[in-house]
């Protein structure tokens, strides 16, 4: 009889002491299980981060780095207005203007191989050879 | 006549070309203050370190915890928030404040982020090859008690050729228990950059 109140007894320390670290510590919020099990699924994607400079940057003015940027797009709308005007001497897109010599785009001047009738060449100004200057 | 002035031409372009694409390096102090462009350098990075380091460790925040605890704290470094018109990594100031935790040993430092990620994973392949004797075990990390965050801002007031640029760094330590900010650290610079 002793032997066995003896067993129970430490049977029933051992699960005091067992469910002892599963309460709450003093002030404890008791639903602290709903923050943990959420920021538990998160922590991987959170700490990525961790010891690492995460840049958030804007951009600020500065006069010579604009100046410099409007240089450049100048120059790359140039190109583009090049680019255009080569790709478009024709009206016909699968005329390369070679086909007839006595009328090819660089030796006829009527019709609508000219570029009079195209938008990407200019038609005024000393380049152009129009003195007049479309007077 | 001719062929002495073409000679001479001849040498002549030689030394210009030679002298033009020659380029000089000079070795220099790190602790040497040399503003080039107006940007974030070197020697803003070094003032950071100096200033922080010296906020840090004559916080009022380490003395309140070991006699709170007994016994010294332990910090792990999140990130730096750079919110800057500019590409500043802020590793080049804090590494300097980690370095300062362990050499002055007043501050344990532990190891986070990617890291701390390999650290791990190396563990795990001792348990599965490394001898019984020296393989090491999982669950026995230390605990931070505070971890060290930081934000980099800037102002920029520029008109015409003239700009004048503020940084301000801010470093903070937070109680990783009750989400106390026990110290903020921060550093101001100002720079008039006229082109």
């Amino acid at each position: 009889m002793k032997p066995l109140l003896f067993t129970l007894m430490l049977i029933g320390l051992y699960t005091q002491c067992a469910t002892a670290q599963d309460g709450l510590v003093a002030d404890q919020n008791p639903n602290y299980m709903v923050s943990q099990t959420k920021y538990t699924k998160m922590a991987d994607s959170l700490t990525a981060n961790m010891g690492t400079t995460v840049h958030n940057t804007y951009k600020a003015f500065d006069w010579y780095e604009a100046r410099e940027e409007r240089r450049t797009e100048r120059r790359s709308q140039r190109n583009q207005r090049r680019l255009l005007r080569a790709q478009n001497m024709g009206w016909n897109g699968w005329d390369n203007g070679w086909n007839n010599p006595w009328n090819n785009r660089w030796n006829n001047n009527w019709g609508w191989n000219n570029r009079w009738s195209n938008q990407f060449w200019p038609n005024i100004g000393f380049r152009t050879g129009n003195w007049w200057f479309g007077w | 006549m001719l062929k002495t002035l073409k000679l001479a031409l001849a040498i002549a372009s030689i030394g210009f070309v030679t002298t033009a694409c020659n380029r000089q390096v000079t070795r220099i102090d790190p602790k040497e203050t040399i503003d080039i462009s107006g940007s974030w350098n070197n020697s803003d990075s070094r003032m950071t370190a100096e200033a922080m380091i010296q906020q840090c460790l004559g916080g009022a925040w380490l003395q309140n915890h070991i006699e709170k605890k007994g016994k010294k704290p332990v910090v792990i470094v999140g990130f730096v928030n750079n919110k800057s018109h500019e590409h500043i990594d802020a590793e080049t100031f804090t590494k300097d404040l980690e370095r300062s935790f362990v050499t002055t040993a007043r501050v344990g430092l532990v190891q986070g982020g990617k890291k701390r990620e390999e650290l791990r994973a190396e563990r795990a392949d001792q348990q599965t090859n490394a001898s019984q004797s020296t393989m090491k075990k999982f669950g026995l990390e230390t605990g931070a008690d505070y971890i060290l965050q930081g934000t980099i801002t800037s102002i920029v007031d520029a008109f015409k050729k003239k700009k004048v640029v503020e940084y301000q760094v801010s470093l903070e330590l937070t109680d990783l228990q009750t989400n106390e900010v026990v110290w903020i650290g921060d550093k101001k610079i100002a720079k008039y950059v006229k082109n």
